[in-house]
């Protein structure tokens, strides 16, 4: 090969048509890799269980050797009491594995939730704390999955699961504010690059929840507390792009003219860039399914549909509002202003919430119409059904009349010709 | 961290440290997701799939209990595989002249390209190449790789790679409309 090709395909490897990746892609999507492996990493046991199975060893052959009958005999309650309490913490540990895959309602949910309090309580850093109030936060978000996904055969556990979504909502809320105080907080006491970690994990972590969630109900009309959650969710996702800016900004002061950023202040920028992008990505889809509930809910032809005109008027000014805060903000995210960029975020975020909010109200009202409408039509037809049993009823009953009048006149046409016999 | 791909594979395996499988990631995310882009030619897809490859290669490591020999050869085979997935679950295989040209990339990087009409040709002589062509052009010119390792990744004998490598040379010149020698 001549060497002007070869130099020509070497140059192409940075091309982004040539596939060059995305470097602000690459480290959000090692974060989330990182975080699935760390999940799954086989605690390191090895050396510690070969060590204890040495101590016990050595215990055995020291207590129960030959010479020591006595002492092994003596022991014996010792050991006993020992198993009793071994065997129980055995199972205590087996249940709290079972009780991972437990969802509220079911025998070992106490367990999992019992567990999870430890586990925050034992933490040995503020970083630690957040990841797990993070993780804790995902699984409420998927156990109201699970629990929206549960049949319930009478109406009485349909209640009960709507019970328990509740509950589970109002766990998700308590994780998520634990979350953004607990980052907020680390933000003012520990190193630039510990918080950026912590609010990268939070940043990846919130997105999933608020996918989970969106995924779980469009618009929530069963759960509206689904969209408060929402709410909270996406101010912990931009709080912590926040706090991303925030530490490359106080390190910039800090180290004055020379900045000294170990990771590089353009890859941060890039990450924050693409975080932000993403942010508006959501919100721009969000809006769209706004637009296609107003449409639907427009198609519908009801009386209270029509009267609603002024609820549809202001959520499409909410709607053009978000639309043109995303606008602005994608154009403050480009001119990388971030913290004016953040602030847009935020104006858009309330924006399609309070829009979203709005439609979820005017399609119940529709749907309350409907039924309305639904029961006012049985009841149309149940009259007129009646109303045709009546005229049923009055032909039979003229039918009889007119026989009866034909039968008596015929009597008295026989009494008449009576006398005349006589 | 320090030390070789095999280092970093063994210390994975055996001291559980997700710092080594963190570097293998930065070591190869970028090739594998360029190797699956010409592949597939978008770039969300091409994005999930490498995500994927990295999923599959710590689950496998995770479950070998002898240590993986050459990670880079057997994180490239597991893409290839991805690849081949991906295709059978689409059963609507994108020709390479529909290669989505991204909203991403249109920014200020394809000026850049356009400019640089000669490499722009380069890439459409290259995509323009058949699958198994194209393959060994990117291992060999892009990801700079020895004979002896593309022929693992490629399951082949290393003489048949090199002779597929020369006809994916010839090839290519000849879409770039290069003078190729008759072959006598």
């Amino acid at each position: 090969m001549s060497d002007r090709l070869e130099q020509q395909l070497n140059e192409l490897k940075n091309k982004p048509q040539a596939g060059a990746v995305d470097s602000a892609w690459l480290s959000k999507n090692k974060a989330l890799l990182m975080m699935q492996v760390k999940n799954t990493m086989p605690a390191p046991a090895v050396e510690p269980v070969k060590q204890l199975a040495g101590t016990v060893e050595s215990y055995k052959q020291r207590w129960f050797a030959p010479q020591n009958r006595g002492f092994a005999f003596a022991m014996r309650p010792v050991m006993v009491v020992a198993l009793a309490i071994i065997i129980p913490f055995g199972s205590w540990i087996s249940t709290v594995s079972a009780a991972r895959l437990s969802v509220p309602g079911e025998a070992l949910y106490g367990v999992k939730i019992i567990t999870e309090k430890v586990q925050i309580t034992l933490a040995p850093s503020p970083s630690s704390k957040i990841s797990l109030h993070t993780e804790f936060a995902a699984r409420r978000a998927d156990e109201v999955v699970k629990l929206k996904a549960k049949p319930a055969a009478t109406a009485e556990a349909e209640e009960e699961i709507q019970d328990f979504i509740k509950e589970t909502i109002e766990r998700l809320k308590v994780e998520i504010t634990a979350v953004n105080s607990e980052l907020t907080e680390m933000s003012e006491s520990e190193g630039a690059e510990d918080v950026r970690e912590a609010a990268r994990t939070v940043d990846v972590k919130t997105e999933e929840i608020g996918r989970v969630l969106k995924n779980s109900d469009v618009l929530a009309i069963d759960n509206p507390e689904i969209e408060g959650v929402k709410e909270l969710v996406d101010e912990a996702s931009v709080n912590a792009v926040e706090i991303i800016v925030k530490t490359v900004s106080t390190e910039e002061i800090v180290e004055g003219e020379e900045v000294i950023i170990e990771e590089g202040v353009e890859a941060i920028n890039e990450e924050i860039k693409s975080s932000l992008e993403d942010k508006l990505k959501a919100a721009a889809s969000e809006i769209d399914d706004v637009v296609l509930a107003l449409e639907a809910a427009s198609n519908t032809n009801t009386p209270r549909a029509v009267a609603a005109l002024e609820d549809f008027a202001l959520v499409q000014e909410q709607i053009d509002e978000a639309l043109a805060v995303v606008k602005e903000a994608g154009e403050s995210v480009d001119s990388e202003s971030f913290e004016e960029a953040i602030e847009k975020v935020k104006e858009a975020t309330a924006a399609v919430n309070d829009a979203e909010n709005e439609v979820a109200k005017i399609q119940e009202a529709t749907q309350q119409t409907v039924e309305v409408e639904v029961v006012l039509e049985e009841e149309v037809d149940t009259e007129a059904e009646n109303t045709t049993t009546t005229e049923k009823i009055i032909e039979e009953e003229g039918t009889e009349v007119t026989e009866t009048t034909e039968e008596a006149e015929e009597v008295v046409e026989n009494t008449e010709t009576v006398p005349e016999a006589e | 961290m320090k030390g070789n791909n095999k280092q970093l594979v063994l210390k994975l395996q055996f001291n559980n440290d997700p710092e080594a499988f963190s570097e293998l990631y930065d070591r190869l995310a970028q090739p594998i997701y360029r190797f699956i882009y010409f592949k597939v030619g978008s770039k969300a897809d091409a994005q999930d799939l490498t995500s994927e490859v990295f999923l599959k290669a710590w689950a496998a490591i995770r479950e070998r209990k002898d240590g993986v020999l050459n990670f880079r050869a057997f994180v490239y085979r597991i893409a290839r595989n991805i690849v081949v997935d991906f295709y059978r679950k689409k059963r609507d295989i994108t020709s390479i002249d529909t290669i989505e040209d991204d909203r991403f990339v249109t920014g200020s990087n394809i000026e850049k390209i356009a400019n640089n009409q000669e490499l722009t040709v380069v890439l459409k002589a290259v995509r323009s190449l058949k699958d198994e062509y194209r393959e060994l052009i990117i291992f060999r010119y892009l990801d700079e790789m020895s004979y002896k390792e593309i022929a693992e990744i490629v399951n082949k004998s290393h003489v048949a790679v090199r002779v597929t490598m020369h006809r994916a040379v010839k090839t290519l010149k000849k879409h770039l409309g290069h003078d190729v020698p008759k072959q006598p």
